[in-house]
């Protein structure tokens, strides 16, 4: 699936080397084990739970609580705790809102054990990642898109991007953003994810 | 809880907003403090944050388009679908170098030869998106040409391999041979032996040379081999504790039950300025946690209030002691 380890600075962009953030053991842990599972996150929320719109929310909350357990100490499968703090999660909801998602009831056991199944071959999918970002970085509005290539791509800093494109600080600001926003949406739930083909 | 909650999306936002604001633009302090702030405020926000981060840095891979298309398009929102992308694969001669306080594309027609000094990492990235990350006091070098291979001469390298399903990738290290099958694994070499431990995929591990007593392995995740000039041993290690040996990429030490003396050992790789031990009954000492591995002052203190050792400083090393 996908592979990214970085979880601090970025290497390759030393223009502000005082920005410091410590990354521990259990941030690290986070992107490299659950991050890549969130295309098979996203599938087993959207079998079972009907409100659409909650479902951002409920991944926020899923992530938050597999991270704060991690901080106590780290699971030893990722994958089983991600898909049991989802379906305890979708169970506290449901108790909650008084709402019987009757799907979800019958199902959250044997979805979770499928999902597992379906893992998608890590050594295929690594292969894809540089594919999936350059879908990813497709479906961004022109604007945005370019902003991300001067950044990403071409290494510019943010005072070159606004020269290059013609706008201000500002703007470069937003349209990054949102451009990194959406990116990340898409890159972590791709389509091409061997996951989604159910 | 989230119900009744529409804030995820707001949370991503922000997230969005600081990691593009850290990586593009002047930071000071007081960014810094706000930052911070904005980080302790709730577990949402790290985990927001620890999410688009990894999304940005993920994204920095597209460089390697870059070599591809020296030329820019003069419109580059013009024609979305000619964005080409796997042309680069075979340009697998061309290595794009990011070193710790440098930032540089070349061309490598060339053997290449990468070199980190004492407390040093260097990344480097081939053309074809296989990743390495060279630990301090290393030295790596990479044939020219289009042939996927790389000696590790000194040190110790993370790998993480794009499988391209025709030219295997292989590194050497102390007359043995790693051949990869799209994975990452970790080789580090001291005195005539070489470690492998991989953490994905599978790797292959055999003589240089085919002398008869010597046998080959075939290491899967968690499998971590030894190979000396006695031969190779292999042994079944959980993944987490594999990964927790690459701690260094983000500049860290982690341990858990392990010796002082080896502990010791270990920051010595990191730095030029040596942490020693008095006696050696003071070396069993277990000890557990993750240290910066360029602060063996912090490291000598917290072992010091631990095991009540006393600290001399001798010139620019450390000696513990009961």
């Amino acid at each position: 699936m996908v592979e990214f380890l970085d979880t601090g600075r970025d290497p390759t962009d030393l223009r502000n080397r005082g920005a410091e953030m410590t990354v521990s053991e259990v941030d690290a842990w986070f992107v490299r084990e659950v991050l890549p599972l969130e295309s098979l996150l996203m599938q087993y929320l959207r079998r079972n739970w009907r409100d659409r719109s909650d479902l951002e929310d409920i991944r926020q909350e899923v992530y938050v609580r597999v991270y704060r357990a991690a901080r106590e100490e780290i699971p030893t499968s990722a994958k089983s705790f991600l898909f049991r703090t989802a379906r305890n999660h979708l169970i506290d909801l449901s108790r909650q809102s008084n709402i019987v998602p009757i799907d979800a009831a019958v199902d959250f056991e044997s979805v979770a054990i499928e999902s597992e199944a379906l893992s998608p071959d890590c050594t295929v999918a690594a292969r894809q990642e540089l594919v999936r970002l350059q879908h990813a970085l497709e479906k961004l509005p022109p604007r945005q898109r370019e902003a991300v290539e001067l950044a990403r791509i071409e290494g510019f800093s943010g005072q070159e991007i606004a020269t290059r494109m013609g706008i201000t600080r500002a703007a470069v600001s937003i349209h990054l953003k949102h451009a990194l926003h959406a990116l990340s949406d898409h890159f972590l739930r791709d389509q091409t994810d061997p996951g989604r083909r159910s | 809880m989230t119900e009744g909650c529409r804030c995820a999306s707001d949370v991503d936002l922000a997230a969005a907003d600081w990691v593009q604001r850290r990586h593009l633009w002047t930071w000071m302090d007081t960014d810094q403090a706000e930052f911070d702030a904005w980080l302790t405020e709730s577990d949402a926000n790290r985990v927001a944050y620890l999410r688009q981060n990894a999304v940005w840095s993920a994204a920095g891979r597209l460089n390697a388009l870059r070599q591809q298309q020296p030329m820019r398009r003069a419109n580059p929102t013009a024609n979305p679908g000619s964005w080409r992308l796997l042309r680069f694969v075979a340009a697998a001669a061309i290595v794009a170098v990011v070193g710790v306080s440098s930032f540089s594309y070349f061309r490598a027609p060339s053997d290449n030869t990468y070199v980190t000094p004492v407390g040093g990492r260097k990344i480097i990235t081939l053309a074809d998106g296989t990743r390495i990350e060279l630990n301090t006091d290393s030295a790596l070098r990479i044939r020219g040409g289009a042939v996927r291979q790389v000696a590790l001469l000194r040190g110790e390298a993370y790998f993480d391999v794009q499988h391209n399903g025709v030219d295997p990738f292989a590194v050497t290290a102390n007359g043995y041979r790693i051949t990869d099958l799209g994975t990452k694994f970790l080789v580090r070499t001291s005195t005539n032996l070489v470690r492998v431990s991989v953490l994905e995929g599978s790797a292959a591990v055999t003589p240089v040379s085919g002398q008869k007593a010597q046998r080959s392995a075939l290491l899967l995740p968690g499998d971590v081999a030894v190979a000396n000039v006695g031969g190779l041993t292999v042994k079944k290690e959980p993944v987490a504790s594999v990964a927790t040996a690459l701690s260094w990429r983000h500049g860290l030490l982690t341990f858990k039950d392990t010796q002082l003396a080896d502990a010791i050992a270990e920051f010595n790789r990191y730095n030029t300025r040596k942490l020693h031990l008095a006696d050696a009954e003071v070396g069993h000492l277990k000890i557990n946690g993750t240290f910066q591995a360029e602060n063996a002052d912090v490291f000598a203190t917290s072992v010091q209030e631990l095991f009540g050792l006393r600290i001399s400083k001798n010139g620019a090393d450390t000696t513990l002691s009961n």
